[in-house]
């Protein structure tokens, strides 16, 4: 139970981490204005996830990594299946009605 | 007897002169002004075809389309017998010598079958002006040919009249160089009402209006008392003249830019054209359609048939179930023009185009609904986004909705998180990135939806992500509603408003700050009193290039162009690719500007009134805060209050933010297609600007190539064209294939609709159908739109309540209300026909509903 948990918080963790890292792209027009939180942002929470790492008991601690890894896959996954699924409407035989 | 006069011919002979024919010789007969002429009578036609051996209905070939089409070149080629070419030559020079002078011919088809009660055939066949003697013989033969154009052909089939027996005489009719032209019906053409007299008239020949290449100006006369009870003035923007310039090929000209948007008629002019339609209907015996002409202020008519109810020939729709596309509906009700409709399938290949409007397939809504409904119940849901009363939850149906919810949160979740708490001109960028695709000749007009929306890359900034800025934007609706209920349950006495009320007055939403703007021009024109002058009297269309010429200007003409460069690519209808830019014409922008400045209205007032409403609320909730829980849970409850309307606030601010941005996709198609249509103009493909809109992209991708030309696409424009206007008087069906019940009959006096924006309000109502030609609202006064979208956020800075045809909650309309604190109903249906101008109102924004006060009320 504990370890289905620990996923989904692995999970979650992914999910704002991956978004603290767009965040440099999002906000690269005003770099000069937000680096300094952006930075403080991502360091903050890949402390928290190395804590997590380094200090939950190596099952939890697995599941909790499981779930990171897996949501990264999907995140990418998904990126790529959507290409794929806007190239065949591209090419879909009637475009006209 | 091959040729007869029109004088000599009465309503009685129509197998002789045809529908057209007869009736004009009966209009001479009894007396109304119609030029002369001669018709070629339809036993011409009939020894004409004889060789052709025309055959019956069942024995069609196979292919129709190729037979009609070497038939049709079979009669162009095969010339008219000597006698009577020799007879059409006489009839020519008896009427010169009858009018003393030389004379120019309008060629007009007049079959047996057209201008009955139960069929017009309006459009179908072909009529040809400007024509001179010389070529008499070549476009009898053609107007021959069109009773077997295709378009012609399919409605005689599904009117079940038999092809063989139509004939064909042809009317030769001394052609009236019209100054102005139009149409006039003895009863409303749409809903068939007969006290009602509608007459449309454009600058120049009638042609422009009958091929629907102008919006012609509209009058509306009371039958019973003959007083002129409405005004339509469109802007006018082509015209057919009356002459042709040496050298000039296309018939269609621009209007001179000081008549685009001036009356076409005078008064005197409606009263003549209204005593003589009463006359040609109770002549006929029922409603008449009559074309008309001015030529020197003389009246003219030109024909005059029964009318046939355009609501009774809608085309048929698909089989199938469909809801309609609301979030499209509720910003314009116009049916999309051809090439609208197929790029934005493009884009979201699930929509079905149904009279040119968008729906959604029935069964992708249905699995959303997580409720125990009938079909037809969630197809209300579908439309009114109203929850029916006390629905049922589906386990199944919530379960299959639960995956897709969490599905849909895993793929979204980062990009949810990318958007959080963003500065407010993160989506800049998205003009550089649309810019960037304008001029990548590689990506056409079709694929730029594409780009624009859905191809990012991998690492794509958010800002240039907008489509998916918008569909995160609603999680607003969540923050305001566990608002909502925490209001009641923290603050019970508090109106049931105050969440709505303390989430308005966002400072960065666009599209307000776009209406300040244009106030502000308004208000550096108030300061030249030679300045206002020149706005408030020179006609909209000559008005930019007077003020770009007028030193004194140079001050407002700076803030004009700062202000399109910022907000040019935004129009009226601004889905519709066929809409102008402001860009391309600030016309509306101007008008807009000239309307703040006849009226004496100060907005700050408004904004003032607004703020102070803002802060009372906020007051009201910190004191009852206070009253019902103990200081540190108080301070608890009052920061999140705070965090709830901060990020209700946000939410609401990137939705309407994103779709500013998202019209400037739109643009870069618009910005495509011009590049095309200029190129198809250049090598003749084409004839007139905006055709190529009435166009389905594979023709235009033909015509580019050269695999057709215009006289393939010709007939198919004018018909496209014809259906626009048509599709464009009937009022959208809500579903198609699914009966939902229409609400319980409103009372006389009230309308009911949905509360978008929390308030009461009584006032003066003001209907106002297109702020592009009439915007002028005074103080205090109701706005009663058929829709809304940012063009006319504008008027909501001076009106005081607004009432809207179609929309919700969520609609621009709702939004931009309680942005100014106003009250707001929405989706009132026919509230612009119910409501008159300068009637009073009392408009109920928490209640829905509206209420039409009586004359002894308004004390």
């Amino acid at each position: 139970m504990l370890e289905a948990l620990l996923f989904i918080v692995g999970i979650q963790m992914m999910i704002e981490l991956l978004a603290a890292g767009y965040r440099f792209i999002d906000l690269k027009y005003r770099l000069a204005d937000y680096w300094m939180r952006l930075t403080l942002r991502a360091l903050c929470l890949l402390v928290f996830d190395l804590s997590m790492l380094l200090f939950l008991p190596a099952a939890l601690a697995s599941a909790f990594l499981w779930g990171q890894f897996a949501y990264l896959v999907f995140h990418i996954g998904v990126f790529w299946i959507i290409r794929a699924g806007l190239y065949l409407l591209r090419y879909r035989p009637d475009k006209t009605n | 007897m091959s040729i007869v006069t029109l004088d000599q011919v009465n309503k009685d002979q129509v197998d002789v002169a045809g529908g057209k024919g007869a009736n004009l010789g009966e209009l001479i007969a009894s007396g109304f002004p119609v030029p002369p002429g001669f018709v070629v009578t339809a036993d011409c036609y009939a020894a004409f075809v004889r060789d052709f051996k025309l055959p019956a209905n069942d024995d069609l070939p196979g292919d129709t389309a190729a037979w009609l089409s070497t038939l049709r070149q079979r009669m162009l080629d095969t010339p008219l017998s000597p006698s009577l070419s020799i007879a059409i030559q006489q009839a020519h020079e008896a009427l010169m010598t009858q009018r003393g002078k030389d004379i120019l011919y309008a060629i007009r088809s007049s079959a047996t079958a057209e201008d009955r009660a139960d069929a017009s055939f309006a459009g179908q066949h072909e009529t040809y002006y400007y024509v001179e003697a010389r070529q008499l013989d070549t476009m009898i033969r053609k107007c021959w040919a069109s009773l077997w154009s295709e378009e012609a052909f399919s409605y005689r089939q599904s009117q079940a009249i038999e092809h063989r027996s139509v004939r064909m005489a042809v009317v030769a009719q001394e052609m009236v160089r019209s100054d102005v032209s139009g149409i006039t019906f003895t009863a409303d053409p749409v809903s068939g009402s007969d006290t009602v007299i509608v007459t449309e008239s454009c600058w120049g020949m009638g042609a422009a209006i009958v091929d629907g290449r102008v919006s012609p100006d509209q009058y509306i006369v009371d039958k019973s008392n003959q007083t002129l009870t409405a005004i339509k003035i469109s802007n006018k923007k082509c015209m057919v003249p009356a002459s042709l310039a040496p050298n000039q090929t296309s018939r269609l000209q621009e209007v001179p830019a000081e008549l685009r948007n001036k009356e076409s008629l005078q008064e005197h002019h409606i009263e003549r054209i209204t005593a003589l339609a009463l006359q040609a209907e109770q002549h006929f015996g029922c409603p008449q359609d009559i074309e008309w002409a001015i030529h020197d202020d003389e009246l003219f008519f030109l024909q005059s048939r029964p009318i046939t109810v355009l609501g009774e020939q809608l085309p048929q729709v698909p089989p199938g179930r469909y809801v309609l596309f609301k979030s499209m509906a509720e910003n314009f009700t116009d049916p999309l023009s051809p090439l609208t409709q197929d790029l934005l399938k493009d884009l979201v290949p699930m929509i079905k185009m149904i009279h040119g409007r968008a729906y959604i397939p029935f069964n992708h809504v249905r699995p959303l609904v997580p409720f125990q409904l009938s079909d037809e119940d969630v197809a209300r849901l579908a439309y009114l986004s109203e929850p029916a009363a006390k629905p049922k939850i589906s386990l199944p149906r919530s379960l299959f909705l639960a995956l897709i919810l969490i599905g849909n949160y895993l793929m979204m979740a980062v990009f949810n998180r990318r958007t959080a708490n963003m500065p407010d001109d993160f989506m800049d960028g998205f003009r550089d990135h649309i810019d960037a695709i304008v001029e990548d000749e590689s990506i056409s007009a079709a694929e730029t939806m594409m780009h624009a929306f859905a191809r990012y890359r991998f690492f794509e900034p958010a800002g240039h992500m907008v489509l998916l800025v918008n569909l995160v934007a609603p999680r607003y609706i969540f923050t305001l509603g566990i608002l909502k209920s925490l209001l009641a349950r923290w603050c019970p006495n508090l109106p049931a408003e105050t969440a709505s009320l303390l989430c308005a007055g966002t400072d960065g939403i666009l599209s307000k700050e776009m209406g300040q703007r244009i106030l502000g021009l308004a208000e550096v024109a108030r300061q030249d009193p030679a300045l206002r002058q020149i706005i408030t009297t020179t006609p909209l269309t000559g008005l930019e290039s007077r003020l770009r010429s007028s030193p004194s200007a140079s001050e407002l003409v700076g803030a004009l162009d700062s202000f399109l460069a910022k907000h040019g690519h935004r129009a009226l209808k601004e889905f519709e690719f066929n809409a102008p830019r402001w860009e391309e014409d600030p016309g509306p922008i101007l008008g807009m500007v000239r309307n703040y400045l006849l009226v004496d209205s100060d907005p700050a007032d408004s904004e003032s009134r607004i703020r102070k409403q803002r802060l009372r609320v906020q007051a009201d909730v910190t004191a009852a805060l206070a009253r019902h829980a103990p200081p540190l849970l108080r301070l608890i409850r009052q920061g999140v209050v705070n965090q709830l309307v901060r990020q209700t606030q946000y939410y609401l601010k990137l939705r309407e933010n994103s779709r500013f941005f998202h019209i400037m996709a739109f643009y870069a198609v618009r910005r495509k297609i011009q590049r095309i249509e200029a190129s198809l103009l250049e090598r003749d493909l084409l004839k007139c600007r905006d055709d190529i809109f009435y166009l389905h992209w594979h023709e235009v991708s033909d015509l580019n190539d050269e695999k057709l030309g215009w006289s393939d696409v010709e007939d198919l424009i004018r018909g496209r064209r014809m259906e626009h206007i048509r599709l464009s008087k009937i009022t959208p069906q809500k579903t198609v294939g699914i009966e939902i019940d229409s609400p319980a009959p409103e009372s006389s006096d009230s309308l009911s609709g949905q509360g978008a924006s929390p308030g009461r309000y009584e006032g003066i109502a003001r209907v106002i159908m297109d702020p592009a030609t009439n915007s002028e609202i005074a103080p205090g006064e109701i706005l009663v739109a058929p829709f809304t979208d940012p063009a006319w956020t504008p008027l909501f800075l001076t009106a005081s309540a607004a009432v809207v045809e179609v929309g919700s909650y969520l609609s621009h309309a709702g939004t931009i209300a309680r942005e100014y604190g106003m009250p707001c109903v929405v989706d009132v249906a026919n509230c612009t026909s119910k409501i008159a101008s300068g009637s009073r109102i009392v408009v109920d924004g928490t209640q829905g509903s509206v209420t039409l006060l009586e004359e002894d009320d308004n004390a």
